[in-house]
Order: C-alpha cells, then sequence, then structure tokens
C-alpha cells in the first residue's frame, strides 16, 4: 500500500467546511481516510481485507480500565483491570452493573516438580485456584506432606483425595497447614495406604 | 468497489473520485457493523457479536492489557480452534518467586456434556473435567469394579477421584474402601475399585467420581 504523505497528521473530523471545494480539502479527506483504515486495522480484519475476514476480530487487545466497567441493561461487558498481587486480568460484568466476575486469575504455568508429587494447575471464575494431581507416599503414611504450590491459597474450600490401586483403601484424614501466615501452604496425611493418591484442591487467592 | 485509503490523490482533480469518496464512507459503515453495532445506532461503537479469526501466533503483551484471541491447539480429538488469553507478565514476585512466562492460557474446549450420566466440561490450560456417578449392588466378597470410560476421549488422564456416596444396610452407613486406577494404555478410562460390603450381604452402592484429564 501506498504510504501517503499525510502519515503522521491527525485524524481531521471538521472536514469539509462548507466553503471549502473538494479540491482544497482533498490531503483532508485522503488523511482521513488512511487514518481510519490504520485505526481499524488495529484488532480488526482490514478495511480491503476481502469478505472472509473484513470487520471481523484478529485479536482483541483489552487496555486495562481503571475502575469496574459500566454496564447497562441488556449488556455484558468484558474488560481487563489490573489485581493487586497480579497484573490485568480478565473480568466479565453483567447487565445492570451487575455482578463482576473475574474470569481469568493468577498465571496459569507449570508449578515446579517436587519430589513424589505432580501438581497442574488451572483456575475456575470468581477468583479461584485449581491445583490437582497426584503423589506417592513413602512407606510409612502418617504425616506425610504435599505441598500447594505455587503458596498463593487464602482459603481451602474443597479437597478431595483418592488412592490409586486395585483395591479399595480407607479415605485418609487431613489436615491442612500454614507455614506462611495466611496461606495454606501444604496438606499433611493420616491413615494413609503405601499407594498412590489422586488430589483436588479449590481455594481463592 | 472497496474501501481505499489511498483516495483522493491530488491528480487527477478530487471530483473525478467521488464515486470511491462515497465508497468509501459506505464500505467503511458496513464493514464496521460487521461486528460492532453500527454508525447512526443508538448503541454505535459497542460490540455485538466478536468473531475471533484464527491467529498462527501467539500476540506479544508487555503493556497493561489483556489479549483475547483464536488459535488452533491439538487435543485427543485432533486440532481445533480454541479461545485464548494472554496477560501481561507478573512473575517472580515476593509471593510467587517462578520465573514463570506469560505463557497463553486456551479458555476453552469445543465440546461441553451436560446431558449425563457422565458429565463433562473444561478448566482452561487445555484441562477436560468430567463427573458423575456409577451404582450397583454389592456381592458378598467379591471387590467392585466398577469402569469409568471417558467421552471425548482424552489425551492423558491426570486426577481420577471417587467418593463412596448412599451405602447402607438396613439404614445403617456402611464404611467403604475405594480407589480408582487409570488405564495408562488406553488414557480413556479408569476403574473404581472397593471392597464393597466385604462378606456382608448384598447391598445397593454408588460411587460419585471426578476426573481431571489433558485434552
Amino acid at each position: 500500500m501506498t504510504i501517503p504523505p499525510e502519515e503522521n497528521t491527525p485524524y481531521n473530523a471538521n472536514i469539509p467546511r462548507p466553503t471549502d471545494d473538494l479540491a482544497s480539502t482533498q490531503p483532508n479527506f485522503l488523511n482521513n481516510f488512511f487514518q481510519l483504515y490504520e485505526a481499524f486495522k488495529k484488532n480488526h480484519g482490514a478495511l480491503d481485507a476481502g469478505a472472509t475476514n473484513e470487520g471481523n476480530h484478529t485479536v482483541v487487545e483489552m487496555l486495562e480500565q481503571p475502575g469496574s466497567f459500566q454496564t447497562d441493561v441488556g449488556e455484558i461487558s468484558v474488560y481487563s483491570k489490573i489485581v493487586e498481587g497480579q497484573t490485568d486480568q480478565l473480568f466479565l460484568r453483567f447487565q445492570g452493573n451487575g455482578t463482576e466476575v473475574q474470569v481469568t486469575n493468577y498465571q496459569i504455568y507449570g508449578p515446579v516438580a517436587l519430589a513424589g508429587q505432580i501438581i497442574y494447575m488451572s483456575f475456575l471464575p470468581g477468583k479461584l485456584l485449581c491445583l490437582f494431581g497426584s503423589f506417592f507416599p513413602p512407606n510409612l503414611p502418617d504425616g506425610k506432606t504435599i505441598q500447594l504450590s505455587p503458596y498463593i491459597m487464602n482459603n481451602i474450600m474443597a479437597f478431595n483425595i483418592c488412592a490409586s490401586d486395585v483395591v479399595g483403601h480407607v479415605i485418609p484424614t487431613y489436615k491442612i497447614l500454614q507455614n506462611i501466615p495466611g496461606i495454606n501452604t501444604s496438606i499433611q496425611f493420616f491413615q494413609l495406604s503405601p499407594v498412590g493418591y489422586f488430589y483436588f484442591c479449590i481455594g481463592n487467592i | 468497489m472497496t474501501f481505499s485509503p489511498t483516495t483522493p490523490q491530488s491528480q487527477p482533480s478530487p471530483a473525478a473520485t467521488q464515486a470511491q469518496i462515497q465508497t468509501n464512507f459506505a464500505e467503511y459503515a458496513r464493514i464496521f457493523a460487521l461486528n460492532h453495532s453500527a454508525v447512526n445506532t443508538s448503541n454505535q461503537g459497542d460490540h455485538e457479536g466478536v468473531i475471533l479469526t484464527r491467529q498462527t501466533v501467539d500476540p506479544g503483551v508487555t503493556e497493561d492489557l489483556v489479549a483475547v484471541y483464536c488459535k488452533d491447539a491439538t487435543s485427543k480429538a485432533g486440532t481445533q480452534p480454541q479461545l485464548f488469553a494472554k496477560i501481561k507478565k507478573f512473575l517472580p514476585n515476593s509471593k510467587d518467586t517462578q520465573n514463570a512466562p506469560n505463557i497463553p492460557m486456551q479458555l476453552t474446549y469445543n465440546a461441553v456434556n451436560v446431558a449425563g450420566p457422565q458429565y463433562q466440561s473444561f478448566l482452561p490450560g487445555g484441562y477436560l473435567l468430567y463427573f458423575g456417578a456409577v451404582s450397583g449392588v454389592t456381592v458378598p466378597n467379591v471387590t467392585i469394579a466398577n469402569t469409568v470410560i471417558l467421552s471425548p476421549a482424552p489425551t492423558e488422564i491426570v486426577v481420577a477421584i471417587a467418593i463412596p456416596n448412599t451405602m447402607t444396610s438396613v439404614g445403617t452407613p456402611i464404611p467403604f474402601t475405594v480407589s480408582t486406577l487409570v488405564n495408562t494404555t488406553t488414557n480413556d478410562r479408569f476403574t473404581i475399585y472397593s471392597g464393597g460390603n466385604f462378606s456382608g450381604p448384598p447391598i445397593a452402592y454408588s460411587f460419585t467420581y471426578l476426573a481431571i484429564a489433558r485434552a
């Protein structure tokens, strides 16, 4: 595409004026069309992309908003907002300035593997974190501890565990440990059998 | 005629390109309205449907923003476009010292099952969540072995948890043992094992289960 000479000239919403003839506002027309084209191309298929992609979005970049978004009746807002201790996260707000829900939560990555424990990490809308995986206790079952890494979970709301074997085992009891004040860091088990276990934990951060 | 960002030029006379100028205004309004409330409507500029075209690379997110986009993701079911989100990197920090990159997060999977008896949804990160219940009647001195086949079939089962439920004998709760074992050959099923009521009389039982798998 030929870059017109008015590349750095801002969009002018006030042309043409009543006294202008078309020839005198030609540079403004040209510049305005160019600026519309460039602005629309951000996040969208270009205006001359053809019927397949024109007008559709490529990426939706949502700039950080200073607060909760205004949502009228009949609307749902999707926006980004900074979360303390994290960075910008995706939010939903329901109609009529209704409930605001944090959709993304934290940053999914592969937590560092620990000896005898496999950790997976995900989240649920509502600032909830899911930690799950499996662990393999030593021969001394009482006191076996698994780590809730990363150590960011304030309150555990649900925890489930199940042995992995070809015969049934009693479901062990457990105790939640807070080795960091205010953070549920690990879980200690009692009455474990010397087999592997699956676990699933939901908490907030 | 399509939108032309290089019109009108100084030569020939702008009057000669009147048709293109008109086309540009018309095309802009038409194309803008494909994903947005149209100009000259009460909600002009708002988004209505947002169609995301498939991207082949992840956007770089270094500014204060969240990017949502569509990209192919591979699962046991094949390669299909899914919704992704990417946020600005914020690790390590004082609470989480891992220097983790802000990798793209897959938010969706292309199927859910809310009809049961086996239910299925998904978790961000490319995980499938399955849940439901199995039931039967115990046989004295015979181990319970109920195999649960997951659908859609995943790549790898990483969690399989079963909890005994509604096991009573003449109104008295019976403590049940329970275990699960994933079939790591097929990776699409696991078996729930239990001693049941051991040598006691037959009683009805059920287990609720929850499984998480990599799609």
